[in-house]
């Protein structure tokens, strides 16, 4: 993944877009969670919600393919289609792990 | 260098403003919420606030409400950041923002939101905004029209229950009320939000929510409907529901306004209890005015052979009165039953007013309290009312006596009468029937009564009277009955240490009174030798009946029962029956006159009983019976009423006051 094109695609300087990174790499995790026990307790508005929150961060960040696997989840939980939003979300903590590889 | 805000539920994008903010040299404070904002606002007025729309614990626009309803904080540059203004249209002017940018990628924000700064230097503060800055750079995303459609039907229902519904925080700030809360309250959104749950109760009622809201942790709690709290003057009774699936944790609360079913349910409580003494007083009222009849009717018929100079002429005339007063407080009890008071007599208040202040009752309260004066002020030209003039004289006496005692000190009580129409409601009678009424005002400068006390007042034994001295505790109970029977209303108004009012609004009539016949005498009454048949299972009763008719001159029969009289009919006949009604376990009255009447089709009868008049005593009536009189009776009243039968010349019925 490289950073440095797309902190320079939204104008920033690296360091200060990798900080915004980590940030959303921690409240991704915590968001991955909470949509995680939503699944599991079949609460398809919190885990839409909760997708819905993550695909704005991944927006305003530039994070395509995060955005792109976001909005995908939030319209399966938004149709309470959660045996198909769990995989995506699956997926999704699978990137964000790899980001966090490259950040730390 | 600017103060700014900015509040939104993402940390990166908090983060992101703040760097970018930072750097231009402004001062910055972030926060994740509503509430948060409105704890900052408290001590820190910033020049420039950046909201985003969709936050927990206060939305963006409901905060953006809440702070242009700030005084203080009128001048404050509002600039919604959200994404929302891609997916519907937003009106800038309802949220008091000065600026709109839609959310988007980072540069894009980071431009607008510094074009944005740029405008405010140059334009006036209060400039609303007429355009999203930005939108071009994000698309509408139909899932988030979903999303906000979700959350409009929801605020749909929400806002058209008839329950209260409500969001806390941990510390218990309320973040979310729907319409009916505010209603309740009496207090718009904007001032609710982020204010002190427990402060919405009346003040001795907020230790309470508050010492609940301390216990509360993963289960419901409740304040239930038999022990409601008290807000705003309605009782209230509270659902409080933790909401375990978010961190932080908050609560949803039910209010449920129960005032109006509470006070159906004691009104209830009331019909229940006077319906209660009904039955009793109805069960007991015929044997007990049985016993009673040897008390009023026999006195009566041994002072017909004493003479004026006899000793035992007094102490008779004592027990006779005894009966009369025995007799009166049955008549009290049926009163409260509210089994037919004969209401239909032409009265003016002012008359029984007159006559009660001239009564032996009256002479003794005021003799009981010397210190008492009582003033009276009456409408010259009353009007008259339908009514009965032993319940209202009792009425009259009942409501003098209660204000007597309740001025153990001395006072004034003030009797006062006028005409008046009433055209509106009166106080606490949503229903009254426009039209004439006299109203009768009896007040004292007593020590006055609660609000719980003037609610009870009516209550049958609901006395706060030196027991033994005065009344049973029925005596303003029988007020309420003779008020009811008379199709009237009652006001009362009370002030502690000041005083009472009772005003009561009888309907008037325009009918005149007619002139009461004087008493007739013996010679009067006697009859012509006319065979009479008595049927009474009472003993007694049939001793005193027919030892009455016998001295009027009337050839008197007399049987046990109803079977009986039908089978004496069958071979003899009479020119009058005097039939009493209930005559358990053979056949009762009505049912007797219906078989007599297949023998004999013109029968004369009239009824003697001693409950009031019933449904059967109707029916009975309408066979072709003639009048009905009440037990113990005396010797002109069964004297009269058989005459005017036997000469087919009935008196005025009292029809449909039961």
């Amino acid at each position: 993944m490289n950073f440095r094109e797309l902190s320079e695609n939204l104008g920033m300087q690296e360091d200060e877009y990798m900080e915004l990174v980590e940030l959303f790499i921690e409240t991704g995790m915590s968001d991955l969670k909470k949509l995680q026990v939503a699944v599991e307790e079949a609460n398809a508005k919190e885990a839409a919600d909760i997708a819905h929150s993550f695909k704005g961060a991944a927006l305003n960040m530039g994070l395509t393919e995060f955005f792109e696997l976001a909005k995908e989840m939030e319209i399966t939980a938004r149709h309470g289609d959660l045996e198909r939003t769990a995989p995506i979300a699956l997926a999704l903590k699978e990137k964000l792990d790899i980001i966090a590889g490259f950040v730390t | 260098m600017k103060k700014i805000l900015v509040a939104d539920n993402h940390p990166v994008m908090l983060k992101f403003m703040s760097n970018l903010l930072e750097k231009k040299g402004h001062q910055v404070i972030t926060v994740p919420d509503g509430l948060a904002a409105l704890e900052v606002l408290k001590t820190y007025i910033p020049d420039v606030m950046f909201i985003d729309m969709v936050m927990p614990n206060i939305s963006g626009d409901k905060l953006c409400r809440i702070v242009r309803g700030m005084p203080h904080m009128k001048d404050v540059y509002l600039i919604i950041i959200s994404a929302i203004a891609a997916e519907e249209k937003v009106d800038f002017n309802k949220l008091g923002a000065n600026a709109y940018i839609a959310k988007g990628p980072f540069n894009k924000i980071s431009e607008h939101v510094l074009n944005a700064l740029d405008q405010l230097e140059k334009k006036a503060p209060n400039d609303v905004a007429q355009k999203i800055i930005g939108l071009e750079d994000v698309y509408a995303r139909e899932i988030t029209k979903e999303l906000l459609s979700s959350k409009r039907h929801s605020e749909t229902i929400l806002n058209n229950i008839s329950e209260g519904i409500l969001e806390l925080n941990l510390g218990k700030k309320i973040i979310y009320v729907n319409h009916f809360t505010q209603v309740l309250t009496g207090r718009r959104e904007e001032e609710l939000l982020g204010s002190n749950f427990t402060a919405l109760f009346d003040d001795p009622h907020q230790m309470r929510v508050k010492e609940l809201m301390d216990l509360i942790d993963d289960g419901p709690l409740k304040i239930s409907e038999e022990s409601p709290v008290i807000l705003k003057g309605k009782q209230v009774s509270l659902n409080i529901l933790p909401i375990n699936d978010e961190e932080p944790k908050s609560f949803i609360v039910i209010l449920n306004d129960i005032s109006k079913r509470k006070q159906i349910e004691a009104k209830l409580r009331h019909a229940q209890k006077m319906e209660a003494i009904g039955n009793l007083a109805g069960g007991v009222a015929h044997d007990l005015n049985n016993v009673l009849s040897g008390l009023v009717s026999y006195p009566e018929l041994i002072l017909m052979d004493l003479a004026e100079d006899h000793p035992l002429r007094k102490p008779l005339l004592i027990v006779q009165k005894s009966g009369e007063k025995a007799a009166a407080i049955v008549n009290d009890l049926l009163t409260l039953a509210r089994r037919g008071v004969a209401a239909c007599q032409i009265v003016n208040l002012n008359e029984v007013i007159f006559e009660y202040m001239k009564s032996h009752e009256h002479e003794r309260l005021c003799s009981f309290n010397p210190e008492v004066e009582v003033e009276t002020s009456l409408e010259h030209n009353l009007l008259n009312i339908a009514g009965s003039p032993i319940h209202l004289s009792e009425t009259v006496m009942n409501l003098v006596s209660n204000a007597a005692e309740a001025m153990p000190n001395g006072g004034t009580i003030f009797i006062s009468t006028e005409n008046r129409y009433i055209a509106k409601p009166i106080n606490g009678h949503n229903c009254v029937r426009k039209g004439e009424y006299v109203i009768l005002t009896v007040s004292d400068t007593g020590i006055g009564m609660s609000p719980n006390d003037v609610e009870r007042v009516f209550e049958p034994f609901y006395t706060k009277k030196m027991m033994g001295r005065s009344g049973t505790g029925l005596g303003m109970a029988v007020v309420w009955g003779t008020i009811k029977d008379h199709n009237g209303y009652v006001d009362v108004q009370s002030k502690e240490k000041k005083g009472s009012i009772f005003t009561l609004y009888f309907p008037a009539t325009r009918k005149e009174i007619i002139a009461k016949k004087a008493r007739l005498s013996i010679e009067e009454l006697m009859g012509k030798g006319e065979s009479i048949l008595i049927v009474d299972d009472v003993k007694d009763q049939k001793t005193i009946a027919s030892e009455m008719l016998t001295k009027l001159g009337y050839l008197v029969t007399a049987v046990a029962s109803g079977e009986e009289a039908v089978e004496y009919m069958k071979n003899n006949s009479a020119d009058l029956i005097v039939l009493d009604m209930i005559m358990e376990p053979g056949i009762n009255g009505r049912e007797t006159y219906e078989r007599i009447i297949k023998l004999h089709p013109n029968q004369k009868a009239i009824i003697a009983s001693g409950f009031s008049k019933t449904d059967d005593v109707k029916a009975a009536q309408e066979l072709g019976t003639g009048q009905y009189i009440k037990k113990p009776y005396t010797i002109e009243k069964i004297g009269v009423a058989v005459k005017d039968e036997l000469k087919n010349s009935r008196s005025q019925l009292c029809l449909g006051t039961s």
